[in-house]
């Protein structure tokens, strides 16, 4: 068996955007640990309910919290709920991040305010509600999902959003009090998101692959585990970073 | 005898009516391009600056919107479209200042600052690049700034790089008849408004910059025309940092500050 975490345990982590891929993933590390998680999400399916249900028999707790990040009337009630159910946010993880590659030249402006919302201005509403608390205790941490796009200059609104990420990232970094750490994950393209692209880009894999030292696409179980570890005593020193998890695709050559 | 290497062009900088923008939109006018004023809350200002430029035998008009509303910003862009047909050297000056800390700051602020700065960036770009790309000619030019490097201005340095950002994406997007790049002035010499907020703060950033000076508006204003002329046909997606040198990463080591002591 695993070895288990016990910085974790009994640590409320607020997830959000983790009914399903990725976030589910996180959420079920956390709480094999013995966090207690606050899944949000804009729906949960029977499967997510199922998966909560296993997860508190474990030793963990997970709890479903139904919210739009994209909305800040919505962040300010759901945290609320949040800390009836669990008590004060310990871990936050911004991991909501929704999707647009449309060219600037086309891409609706409806489009443009839905992923800049959510992926960047939800992060310093969801620090306003719970890092002050964070401060006060002396520790905690918040953990924001960039991607390997805002390195790129061809993802659109999304790349510029997950840029914004890293920013955003960074200038938290410096507003919080000792033991508050604030870092980001820049995942390359998932593996088990790889089959979605296939499907409409037949090549991406193989192109991917080829440029990928570390022979793999990166999985959600890898960024899962890193996203601990970013909680662990190891990361006290470390703060406003942004790690690359791409297998080393990004490293520049010809 | 003046020459007027923008003749036959048309710019739109958007925030000229008074301050850092009336004097690029000036020195536009002056280089001989057709040039709108754009405007929000001081119409005055704009009209005035125009009947300048209009004196000296130049062309110029104003156009006013808020530049936080999508709708007014196309319905702007429509007005000069119709009037000079189209713009072929757009600068996107406008960007509003607080730096609240984020965990303070509120959210109407952040709309604000990022919409003015970043989304009418991008919205403008999109009803005037299509035309550029039809004459095979056009220069979109951001003014970013040095907070854009630094990690203490709040949702302005954000913006102002996300601004550098978008500035990239569209060089690739818009290539490879218009080129974009981003202008990032440090503090600017002839600013008056940081001077009613703290008095000393230019002469710090003046001792602390390696040139020992702050940027001027006519210098910004020369950069641009610059990006405009034939040196500049294979530079695209670049900032040009004119900040005396105010953003070079250093860390000073106070020798003497220390006692030394020699190995014996």
């Amino acid at each position: 068996m695993a070895e288990t975490k016990h910085f974790l345990a009994d640590k409320v982590v607020l997830i959000t955007g983790a009914a399903r891929n990725l976030g589910a993933i996180v959420a079920t590390e956390f709480a094999s640990h013995g966090a207690r998680l606050a899944i949000v999400d804009r729906q949960f399916t029977d499967e997510a309910e199922k998966r909560a249900e296993t997860l508190n028999r474990g030793p963990g707790r997970a709890a479903h919290f139904v919210g739009d990040v994209s909305d800040p009337t919505q962040i300010t009630a759901v945290v609320k709920r949040v800390v009836d159910t669990f008590g004060p946010v310990d871990v936050l993880i911004n991991n909501a991040g929704p999707f647009a590659l449309d060219p600037f030249l086309k891409l609706r402006v409806e489009d443009w305010d839905f992923v800049m919302n959510s992926n960047v201005r939800a992060i310093y509403l969801f620090a306003q509600q719970v890092a002050p608390g964070m401060n006060e205790r002396g520790w905690g941490r918040i953990l924001n999902i960039a991607a390997g796009s805002a390195f790129l200059r061809n993802h659109s609104v999304y790349g510029l959003a997950k840029a914004a990420v890293m920013f955003l990232t960074e200038t938290l970094a410096l507003e919080l009090k000792p033991g508050v750490t604030v870092n980001a994950i820049a995942p390359g393209q998932i593996a088990e998101s790889a089959p979605d692209i296939s499907a409409y880009d037949p090549t991406f894999v193989e192109r991917a692959l080829r440029i990928t030292p570390t022979g793999r696409l990166v999985a959600r179980a890898d960024i899962a585990r890193m996203m601990v570890e970013l909680c662990s005593p190891a990361f006290d020193m470390v703060t406003g970073m942004t790690l690359p998890m791409d297998g080393g695709a990004r490293l520049p050559r010809f | 005898m003046t020459t007027r290497p923008l003749t036959g062009k048309v710019a739109l900088v958007t925030a000229s009516s008074r301050f850092t923008g009336a004097a690029l939109a000036a020195a536009l006018a002056r280089a001989g391009a057709q040039t709108a004023i754009h405007y929000y809350r001081s119409p005055d200002e704009a009209e005035a600056l125009v009947e300048k430029l209009h004196a000296e035998g130049l062309e110029a008009s104003a156009f006013g919107a808020d530049g936080e509303k999508p709708d007014e910003l196309r319905h702007m862009a429509d007005e000069i479209i119709q009037r000079y047909g189209g713009v072929d050297i757009l600068v996107n000056n406008l960007g509003p200042y607080t730096d609240t800390p984020f965990l303070r700051l509120p959210e109407a602020q952040w709309d604000w600052i990022l919409d003015a700065t970043l989304k009418a960036a991008y919205l403008l770009t999109q009803k005037f690049a299509p035309g550029m790309i039809e004459r095979g000619w056009g220069r979109v030019i951001n003014i970013s700034a040095a907070s854009a490097f630094i990690r203490s201005h709040s949702i302005h340095g954000l913006a102002k790089a996300a601004l550098i950002y978008l500035t990239e994406a569209l060089a690739v997007e818009l290539a490879p008849s218009v080129t974009v790049n981003a202008i990032a002035p440090g503090q600017i010499e002839d600013s008056e408004l940081i001077d009613q907020i703290d008095p000393t703060y230019k002469r710090t950033l003046r001792e602390e910059s390696p040139l020992r000076r702050l940027v001027t508006r006519q210098e910004i204003a020369e950069m641009i025309l610059l990006l405009c002329a034939g040196p500049f046909m294979s530079v695209t997606g670049q900032t040009i940092r004119m900040d005396a040198g105010w953003t070079v990463p250093r860390w000073e080591y106070r020798i003497g500050a220390v006692e030394w002591k020699e190995d014996s």
